[in-house]
């Protein structure tokens, strides 16, 4: 009996019959060590440590070609090319745990490019040990492995939004160029980051001081195992498990953790401002993953009659797995906007901000401005999407709302001269945020009354 | 009873249409269903549901008696399902094909190669083992998706196409082990457009137009309980008076019609003795009779009578 791991895992072994043909895996080494062979001969009578310099680039310039840009093209086009080769429902209806499709899917799909990959980290690694700054090196080609695990979980997150978001199409395109642009300007960043003073910079995380780099490496793993959970989720929802959304509560909780960590060791500020610093930022974290997941996941009738249908029966427990996760972000942003603006009424802030903020603003009528500006935006989408039935009304209330804050809130400034006529459109704009709650309180009803010719609660 | 396939008020919707509309019908056990019906009717909606792929808005389907919204993974382990593009991949060979669809639905690998071995040679392609799927033609390949829908010895079969694209040779072969299997008491729905060739082996019609169950009829008898049959006789010349008073007098007779053909129809509910007893009766009372049969169901009029109202 042959129990090999990949025995037990059908869909890596079937990328193993796939990917590694006897053909492609010459055409790979050869290809490979020419190069390096090449590179060899080519600085041949150089000084040593200058070859070792060369190899070393050349080998992350391979490592970057395999792993970041084709390899990611590979592992997200797995699920793609399954659904337009009309596989996908095969494997969904097979009794792959997944895990195992995960694993499949990352590894599997990837597996060709990871073998030439691990040539060129081979030799990377070691050109990196005779060369002057080895340790510096050696640190480098940690992150770029931990990068390229990222990219292709990422990619692969990215297709099975890409799934989700056309459940109905039976021909998909991912568009992954979007994806590649984010992922080029991204690592060329990071790149130049490093060759820079940056790599040179402590960060301060818990009171503990990391070497930038180590801090960069820690906090890629750190992402990259979330990244690993999130798949997970995704593949339990296309394979019709039921997932709770405790689990993306937790990841909250755990950025916001992330955060506090760069902000607790402030010296300067009290314990109260500590604590209204924390609650500021779970208020930011809430409002900045609410509109993430607001305009990037499905939105429609159904899903609102289910969570709607599921109050009016009081199952309230069995919301956990109804609620769509913009709606428990939603929760959330609305939950710490509340206890913000509670805990700031009650204790005076001086230090925290300046004179001309504190005279200006007030952290209660922001909180309370953000809540009313949330919900407004909030029932808007809701209501554009129940009333245009079209696939492109998503999109199309994204435009009309950015075209909301940036042009109309321009012109009105323009016209007016008066910033204070922006406080009819956000509170953050405008001084004396108070100002934005009359108006956006007539707003809300406005649309309160529009949304309620709509059947939100099914009939059965 | 238990059915493999219960609906009750199943209801489907996407964004702007309704594709499933209180669709409700049950089949027995070993039934070969054909679900018929223009594009756009929600046949495919219907399938996805009745796999579990898609879970309904509203409304049951039970397969064997699981819920498909509360049990779609148990459920997907009692049913094969074929795509009508089979769902195969060109570069690997059929024997790899088979592995992988035995180790995906969790057959243990000491039975693999004996699972493997015999659904070839069910199939007739054993000779095709090593060649990549690629080289195949439609009808093989068709053979090797079915092959891994079965490997798991489903209790229901869910085909969605599967006979277009092939050549008469092809269809018939696909008759022949669509029957063989419901034979080994395998239920199959399949839907198709080539009603001439569901005719030959489907018992069940359902046809489906705008998202609604317009039509559920039985076609074949393949239920060894029911005792009930459809006999058509042709007489010469015009049917008699006495000829209704004897059938309508006639316990085993049932639902009894005439066309303007000199023709009866009527459902027959009585054991094999009964009916040549009652068979041997009808020639003592001296009726002319020309002709004596059990009518096939002419799908292609049933379709259109259901569909256009004709």
């Amino acid at each position: 009996m042959n129990l090999t791991w990949w025995n037990r895992n059908p869909e890596f072994k079937k990328y193993l019959w796939l990917e590694l043909t006897n053909q492609r895996l010459l055409v790979l080494f050869t290809a490979i060590i020419g190069i390096i062979l090449c590179v060899i001969a080519s600085y041949s009578g150089a000084e040593g440590e200058q070859i070792f310099s060369v190899l070393s680039k050349v080998s992350l310039l391979g490592y970057f070609f395999l792993t970041i840009i084709w390899g990611s093209k590979l592992v997200s086009e797995s699920i793609i090319t399954e659904i337009n080769d009309k596989t996908w429902d095969w494997q969904k209806m097979s009794s792959l745990t997944p895990l195992q499709l995960m694993v499949g899917k990352l590894f599997g799909s990837s597996i060709y490019t990871w073998l030439g990959s691990l040539l060129c980290l081979f030799c990377y690694f070691g050109s990196s040990f005779f060369m002057e700054n080895a340790e510096k090196e050696l640190r480098f080609g940690l992150v770029i492995v931990v990068i390229g695990l990222l990219s292709h979980s990422l990619a692969l997150m990215w297709s099975l939004w890409v799934v989700g978001k056309n459940v109905v199409k039976k021909k998909l395109k991912a568009n992954f160029f979007i994806f590649f642009i984010v992922l080029f300007i991204s690592t060329y960043l990071m790149f130049n980051s490093f060759s820079t003073n940056l790599s040179t910079l402590n960060v301060r995380w818990y009171h503990i001081d990391f070497k930038f780099l180590n801090f960069f490496i820690f906090v890629l793993f750190y992402f990259y195992v979330w990244s690993l959970v999130g798949l997970y989720r995704k593949f339990r929802h296309e394979m019709q498990f039921r997932n709770s959304s405790k689990v993306w509560i937790a990841f909250l909780f755990s950025c916001l953790l992330f955060k506090i960590g760069l902000l607790i060791h402030f010296d300067l500020i009290s314990i109260i401002e500590k604590a209204l610093l924390i609650l500021i930022s779970a208020s930011f974290l809430g409002v900045f993953f609410f509109y993430f997941l607001f305009f990037t996941e499905t939105k429609n009738l159904i899903q609102i009659r289910k969570v709607t249908n599921t109050m009016q029966s009081k199952k309230y427990l069995n919301l956990d797995y109804e609620a769509p996760l913009w709606l428990v972000t939603f929760g959330f942003a609305l939950f710490f906007l509340l206890i913000t603006g509670i805990f700031s009424f009650f204790v005076p802030v001086n230090q925290l901000v300046t004179e001309k903020i504190t005279k200006d603003y007030s952290t209660l009528g922001l909180c309370f401005g953000a809540i009313i500006c949330l919900v407004r935006d909030f029932m808007f989408v809701i209501w554009f999407i129940l009333q245009n039935k079209s696939p492109k009304s998503e999109g199309l209330a994204l435009t009309i709302l950015i075209l909301f804050y940036t042009v109309i809130a321009y012109l009105l400034f323009s016209v007016t001269g008066s910033s204070l006529v922006l406080a009819f459109i956000m509170p953050f704009m405008a001084i004396k945020s108070w100002i934005f709650i009359l108006p956006g309180l007539i707003q809300i009803s406005i649309l309160f009354f529009m949304l309620k010719s709509f059947s939100l609660f099914s009939k059965n | 009873m238990n059915y493999i396939i219960e609906a009750k008020s199943a209801y489907y919707e996407y964004t702007n249409v309704k594709a499933l509309q209180d669709v409700s019908f049950t089949i027995s056990p070993n039934e070969i269903t054909a679900l018929v019906g223009p594009n756009g009717s929600g046949k495919t909606t219907l399938m996805r549901s009745v796999a579990a792929l898609s879970s309904l808005q509203s409304g049951n389907i039970f397969i064997d008696g699981l819920d498909t919204i509360d049990y779609p993974r148990e459920i997907h382990q009692k049913i094969g399902y074929l795509s009508d593009f089979f769902g195969l991949y060109d570069e690997l060979t059929v024997a790899q094909h088979l592995e992988y669809a035995a180790r995906s639905k969790n057959i243990a690998s000491s039975e693999i190669e004996e699972i493997s071995k015999n659904t070839l040679e069910l199939l007739s392609i054993h000779d095709l083992n090593k060649r990549k799927v690629g080289e195949l033609s439609r009808g093989q390949k068709q053979r090797v998706g079915i092959g891994m829908a079965i490997v798991h010895k489903p209790r229901l079969l869910i085909l969605d196409e599967p006979a277009s694209g092939l050549d008469p040779e092809a269809r018939y072969k696909l008759s022949e082990l669509l029957l063989y299997l419901q034979n080994k008491g395998m239920s199959i729905l399949v839907s198709s457009h080539i009603l001439a060739e569901l005719e030959d082996y489907c018992t069940e019609l359902l046809i489906l137009k705008d998202g609604k169950l317009v039509e559920h009829t039985k076609l074949k008898n393949t239920n060894i309980e029911s005792k009930k049959t459809k006999i058509r006789i042709k007489f010469l010349g015009n049917i008699n008076k006495e000829v209704f008073d004897f059938m309508e007098s006639q316990k085993v007779v049932s639902e009894i019609f005439a066309d303007k053909n000199n023709t009866l129809e009527y459902v027959f509910t009585g054991e094999e003795i009964d009916k040549i007893n009652f068979n041997r009766q009808l020639f003592i009372n001296g009726y002319p009779i020309l002709e004596l049969s059990e009518p096939q169901a002419d799908f292609q009029k049933e379709y259109l009578k259901s569909i256009n109202r004709i």
